[in-house]
């Protein structure tokens, strides 16, 4: 399994405008109680790595953040929600809340482009590189949970062009201006394409099986899913715990770690070909979690005042890509051709 | 069918040719040559000889030739003859004469297949290179230039590799060809040949360093440091192109001594020329698995079970490569002649 490390220019006030981001966050207060409190059952098992969550980590550690309790799997430490919630209440969720609409009239105007250039873009081009490996027909069909589009699994689109990633890239990168040769719709119950592809829209399922075992489904054999997903083996995720900017409900929940993602892909039947954690603000997270009082280890602490030139903050997020131990990862995963088996 | 094999030398590379002949289907190892009784102790589930005139036996489809240099003309000439396929370990022969003859003979046995084992094409940061080359992204390759080399060691004195009358040459063509080879990948063939070496530490009377500068008719220059005084185990090839550059670091082997194979992509960043980024962001990608034998081998099994042409590690890219060690060799001797002669 190989991995990568790749530095961008990201900074938080990138993806995360803090007087936006905040108004976001009052807006969740509001909307949470109305779409999240009706419950499903107790989980019993973690939904990663499917061990028993009496198993805790450490045993009992579970926190409650915007109304929703999550526990860290003691088997393969990932945080996922403790209960389960009603499926046609989180597409309500996202496709009306007054949250939602507010983070796209207001987060998702004001980042789109640094989005677009920082995000998407290396994203569509790391996933054009990664083709070079696999023999397609020149026609590609592509799917695409689009994470600025509301709901769930009527997320992912289907795209037909004249098809090849660089009409798909297009629309990946323009976000909802789709060119006049690119077609899309909602995929199918029974369609099949040749790749998936999804920028942090995983981590809003709840069952994260399930939207593995649907991806699988809808590949063609030799079929390939490119994704990102927040980890709870990110050092941020590790050193904040409950205070982790990225542990965001309802947006996330759950975070899967780097460990249980990989036994999870494989159970659904996939081969995991990569999985990075090209991340680049774990070190500005956790330096914005020190200037508002949020308790942090002793060594990062130590690390943060006493190391902050620029090229040593860099040298720590680049060993942190390089040990796969920042909070952002990016995983291709492939769907073995029955030919070839 | 799986093609019928014999290997014939036990040694370093034998030892690896029989283990992924026993991991694919496309082989069967049916018999391995070699002389000295230590190896041949090792051996178990295949039949052991001595006897290398055994791989001429009716029995055998194809032949490995994994003997030391001055003995791969002549066995892999006579294989050929004898309705073998065979492939041959690098480097192929002595000399520039040697796969010269070979390619004679391998000419008048055409219905024979013949590859040479230049692995490091296959190596996983070498093929994901020659894809982004291939594909143009980063557009056209001005340039390249490769560091190999390693630190000798407590054996290296004895081993045959330094004696001139076996191996035929030092560094350069015990190691440094498998660079050439990937110059040659990587750009248009090289014609012009400046070099220096030298066997300052070790004196073997064959080069432990060799610094060969390189050019060809498109243009392309390359370079290449070979050498056997690194004192420790370095591969490193870089690529300049038109819009940025590769480096391929480190390097999958079975000890991990050249450390973990990397590919480094950097795409030229300037908007214009007063805002240059001398240092622009990288991406680099961590291969952990090595499957060039593995490849190699069923590219050599799909050329002689479905009787395709061999393309990849052909006589020709062997030539190219021994070409260029044949013209390094000529132009450093002149070198040291001409200096000797002013002292
Ligand atoms: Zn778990």
């Amino acid at each position: 399994m190989e991995f990568s490390t790749v530095f961008l220019d990201v900074q938080e006030k990138d993806v995360r405008p803090m007087d936006e981001y905040n108004g976001y966050l009052d807006r969740l207060k509001q909307d949470i109680p109305n779409y999240y409190a009706e419950k499903g059952e107790s989980r019993m098992t973690c939904p990663v790595c499917n061990a028993s969550l009496s198993n805790m980590h450490p045993p009992g550690e579970e926190f409650t953040k915007n109304l929703i309790t999550y526990v860290k799997c003691g088997s393969c430490s990932s945080v996922v929600a403790k209960e389960k919630f009603v499926l046609s209440n989180i597409q309500a969720f996202f496709t009306e809340s007054e949250s939602r609409k507010y983070w796209m009239t207001e987060i998702w105007s004001k980042t789109s482009e640094a989005r677009i250039e920082k995000i998407y873009q290396p994203f569509v081009s790391w996933a054009q590189g990664r083709l070079l490996d696999y023999d397609f027909a020149e026609a590609l069909s592509v799917a695409e949970f689009l994470p600025n589009q509301p709901g769930l699994l009527e997320g992912w689109k289907r795209v037909r062009s004249k098809d090849n990633l660089s009409a798909f890239a297009s629309c990946v990168t323009t976000g909802t201006n789709l060119g006049e040769s690119v077609t899309i719709h909602s995929i199918e119950t029974n369609e099949k394409v040749d790749i998936l592809m999804s920028v942090d829209g995983l981590n809003r399922f709840e069952d994260p099986a399930r939207a593995l075992s649907w991806a699988i489904e809808h590949l063609n054999p030799g079929g390939l899913f490119f994704f990102t997903t927040t980890l709870s083996t990110g050092i941020e995720t590790l050193e904040l715990g409950a205070d982790s900017y990225n542990v965001l409900p309802p947006d996330r929940l759950f975070l899967p770690s780097y460990e249980g993602l990989q036994a999870l892909a494989a159970r659904a039947g996939f081969e995991v070909v990569e999985f990075s954690t090209p991340g680049m603000l774990d070190a500005a997270l956790l330096r914005h979690a020190e200037k508002e009082g949020r308790k942090l280890s002793p060594t990062i602490q130590y690390f943060l005042n006493n190391r902050s030139v620029e090229n040593d903050v860099k040298e720590f997020q680049s060993t942190l890509q390089k040990l796969r131990l920042s909070a952002f990862g990016r995983v291709l995963l492939h769907k073995k051709d029955c030919k070839k088996t | 069918m799986p093609v019928k094999c014999a290997i014939l030398g036990f040694g370093y590379m034998g030892e690896i040719r029989l283990r992924e002949m026993r991991e694919s289907e496309l082989f069967e190892p049916v018999l391995v040559c070699e002389p000295d009784p230590e190896k041949r102790a090792k051996l178990s589930g295949v039949e052991i000889s001595d006897d290398p005139e055994q791989i001429f036996r009716n029995d055998i489809d194809a032949v490995f030739v994994c003997t030391p240099n001055d003995k791969i003309p002549d066995f892999t000439c006579r294989a050929l003859k004898a309705g073998k396929h065979v492939f041959a370990e690098k480097p192929p022969g002595r000399s520039y004469q040697d796969i010269k003859d070979i390619i004679a003979v391998e000419e008048e046995c055409s219905d024979r297949k013949l590859m040479f084992g230049f692995n490091h094409r296959y190596h996983p940061g070498m093929q994901r290179a020659k894809k982004i080359i291939d594909k143009k992204s980063l557009g056209r390759v001005l340039w390249v230039r490769g560091l190999y080399g390693k630190s000798g060691g407590k054996n290296f004195a004895s081993s045959w590799r330094n004696k001139k009358e076996v191996s035929g040459g030092g560094i350069l063509l015990d190691q440094g060809i498998h660079m050439l080879d990937l110059f040659n990948f990587f750009c248009e063939p090289f014609n012009e040949v400046k070099a220096f070496t030298s066997d300052a530490y070790w004196q073997f009377e064959l080069e432990d360093n060799a610094f060969v500068i390189l050019k060809n008719p498109e243009g392309q220059n390359a370079m290449l440091h070979s050498s056997a005084t690194f004192w420790k185990h370095r591969f490193q090839i870089d690529i300049g192109l038109e819009e940025g550059y590769l480096t391929v670091q480190g390097f999958l082997s079975k000890s991990g001594s050249y450390g973990r194979e990397t590919l480094i992509i950097g795409r030229k960043q300037f908007e214009d020329e007063t805002d240059a980024i001398g240092n622009p962001s990288e991406e680099i990608i961590y291969f952990d698995k090595d499957l060039s034998w593995q490849i190699e081998m069923e590219k050599f099994a799909d050329c002689v079970l479905n009787d395709r042409p061999v393309t990849d590690s052909t006589s020709a890219h062997a030539l190219a490569a021994m070409e260029i060690v044949h013209k390094a060799y000529v132009d450093s001797s002149t070198k040291n002649i001409d200096s000797a002669r002013q002292n």
